[in-house]
């Protein structure tokens, strides 16, 4: 009798979902529901193979950086920079490739400038013990700025070399960005499970105050994630530059809101301490079958902000909702 | 001398040396023309940097100005073009402030969302409703042109009415801010909402109060806009709040809250404004400026912190040495 008891509560145990695995299920049925509604209003257009395709290629951007981005959040930090850092890494990206350097170098060149934004955000954040957002919201200026000096206002497009093409195109009906959106949702799945660095974010967005007792160099880890999200950023610039062959200073507008919504969506707490990259993974395919959908609905760009404004306080609402009600 | 009038005075001769600096290298900055142009361009960046004084001072943020200010210019345009009389009309704007104000205190009070990210959502929803409810095309009616009037010169034709409507407001928000409660409950709160609420103020009642004066603020600038273009563009406020929140921190608001004051953000506002006009007279790209733009406000946020460092330092070496005594 006794052991079935064990067995009973041993049985509710395995059963019993943390926080984080509601917040998963919830998004993933949500996910599952917005589908849905996409097959039945397009029936034919939704489900064919292009489309599934530019779904992918197109949150494939927000996966990248919003991977960063999620551990930015955990933290307690905020990075408004992320749009801006873009455009900086694909215009800087298509400068170097112009004037002569091998795409490879360029690459890595430009995404070491999104490093060299990160850092300088995320340093003077911590250092000073500054409000992160508006540190970011200064670089965003810069960044964008620096973006459009060096594309002249406008976009480059000619003089570019022919195999700039490389690092973005599709490989035997795989595109490579696809690729690359996986490769580092995995590495970040990694970083958020396994490692110390990790568990030293989710610390200090608990309580700063406590990590710094407890010997966490809260400079030295808040300034990584910083740079993790730069380079992630102007990763994704390069290769969206790289796609289609042009460099463009205005590229990803409202990015860094789309990164945000992806992660709090996800199950991030807005003030730190909570979340994962996996339901950030959901919470970006959300939004991007949601502006499908509405993109074939014809829905302009600016109504799509209206949604996903309203989507934003769901996402929060529904964070706080599971946080207060699960306890673990 | 207090120490907030010794930083207003070192801003204001950063003013002067600006100014003297823009007039060196351009001798059309410093004409009546000019500044008075500069005037008539930055009435909706005084006003609602007065407004988002009490709001960051109170240890909040809005986001959602830029929006709100899109949205008021539409709301208006349709009002007019319904035949409602162009000064009657000026009650929507003030309405949808008063509207996107409650809605930022029951997001971010009530449902216990950052204000950061509650005034970001009204700020997308309503720039977005701006653009689809006009599809993203301004209305040009001949009805709304009658507002027009209040961009026209007085005085020989020189001095424009906007300077006026910026000295009465500044006086108004100079008057709430000393002689009522609410520029020092808006201090309290900031420096600790906790110790605020247990000494008796009502904090979520005074951030609803903030928060809608921010937002007529916002909406009375919108109908400036749509007075000073003749027509009702959904695209005015874009870039609004990063202009706004800079002016306030460069007059010398804590981000952080607790600290601000309204003849600093008048002066900081101004600052910003010369900087932008000056550079734009030495024919310096709009790329440049943008960056230039970025600099300071993070120079500014730098600045703060590190007077502020000075101050508690100070604070602690008095304290001690009375101690001692």
């Amino acid at each position: 009798m006794s052991t079935s008891v064990i067995e009973k509560s041993a049985n509710k145990k395995l059963f019993k979902l943390t926080a984080d695995g509601v917040q998963n299920l919830i998004i993933l049925s949500i996910l599952v529901v917005i589908c849905i509604i996409g097959v039945v209003l397009e029936p034919t257009l939704f489900l064919s193979s292009t489309n599934v395709m530019n779904i992918f290629v197109a949150t494939s951007s927000t996966i990248i950086t919003a991977s960063a981005v999620t551990l930015i959040l955990i933290s307690g930090n905020m990075d408004l920079s992320v749009g801006g850092v873009a455009a900086m890494g694909g215009v800087l990206f298509a400068v170097f490739a112009k004037a002569g350097l091998p795409v490879w170098l360029s690459a890595i060149l430009a995404v070491a400038a999104g490093a060299c934004s990160g850092f300088s955000i995320g340093f003077i954040t911590s250092k000073l013990n500054l409000p992160s957002f508006i540190i970011s919201l200064a670089f965003k200026y810069i960044t964008s700025g620096i973006a459009l000096i060096f594309a002249g206002g406008a976009i480059i497009s000619s003089g570019l070399p022919g195999n700039i093409g490389n690092i973005g195109k599709t490989i035997s009906g795989i595109p490579l960005p696809v690729v690359y959106a996986i490769g580092i949702f995995l590495v970040f799945v990694w970083i958020q499970n396994k490692t110390v660095f990790a568990s030293q974010t989710y610390a200090i967005g608990a309580n700063i105050n406590t990590a710094k007792l407890s010997g966490i160099n809260t400079t030295r880890v808040v300034s990584s994630v910083f740079i993790l999200s730069g380079v992630t950023a102007a990763f994704t610039g390069v290769v969206i530059t790289s796609r289609f062959s042009v460099a463009d200073s205005g590229m990803l507008p409202g990015f860094e809101t789309d990164c945000i919504i992806a992660a709090v969506l996800g199950g991030t707490a807005i003030n730190g301490g909570r979340g994962t990259v996996i339901g950030m993974f959901i919470g970006a395919l959300i939004i991007g079958v949601l502006s499908n959908i509405m993109t074939m609905l014809g829905f302009a760009i600016y109504t799509q902000n209206v949604i996903k404004g309203l989507v934003l306080v769901f996402a929060i609402v529904l964070n706080n909702l599971i946080k207060n009600k699960i306890k673990v | 001398m207090s120490k907030k009038v010794k930083q207003n005075l070192v801003l204001f001769g950063i003013l002067i040396l600006l100014m003297v600096g823009f007039t060196l290298a351009n001798e059309r900055f410093f004409t009546l023309y000019n500044l008075m142009n500069l005037v008539r361009q930055n009435v909706p960046n005084v006003i609602i940097a007065c407004a988002m004084m009490f709001v960051i001072t109170s240890g909040a943020i809005d986001l959602s100005v830029g929006g709100v200010m899109a949205l008021s210019a539409i709301t208006y345009g349709y009002l007019c073009i319904w035949g409602v009389n162009p000064w009657l009309a000026i009650l929507g704007p003030v309405a949808v402030g008063i509207i996107v104000g409650g809605i930022n205190t029951i997001l971010s009070e009530y449902l216990n969302i950052p204000h950061i990210m509650a005034t970001m959502a009204t700020w997308l929803a309503s720039a977005g409703l701006a653009l689809t409810v006009c599809n993203a095309i301004p209305i040009n009616d001949p009805l709304v042109k009658p507002i027009t009037v209040l961009n026209s010169k007085v005085f020989d034709n020189k001095i424009p009415i906007a300077l006026f409507i910026i000295i009465v407001i500044v006086a108004i928000f100079l008057f709430v801010e000393r002689k009522t409660l609410l520029g020092k409950y808006a201090i309290a709160i900031g420096g600790n909402e906790h110790a605020a609420q247990f000494s008796g103020i009502n904090v979520k009642r005074m951030r609803f109060l903030f928060f809608v004066i921010c937002g007529v603020m916002a909406g009375l600038a919108g109908v400036w806009q749509v007075a000073r273009l003749g027509s009702a563009d959904p695209k005015i406020g874009i870039g609004m709040e990063f202009n706004v929140i800079s002016a306030c921190i460069l007059g010398g608001v804590n981000i952080k809250g607790g600290e601000g004051s309204i003849a600093g953000v008048v002066i900081g506002t101004f600052l910003l404004a010369i900087l932008t006009n000056g550079m734009q007279m030495m024919d310096i790209g709009s790329f440049y400026q943008q960056v230039v733009i970025g600099v300071v406000l993070l120079a500014a946020v730098l600045i703060n912190v590190f007077s502020n460092r000075k101050k508690k330092v100070k604070f602690i070496e008095e304290s001690a040495e009375a101690v001692t005594a």
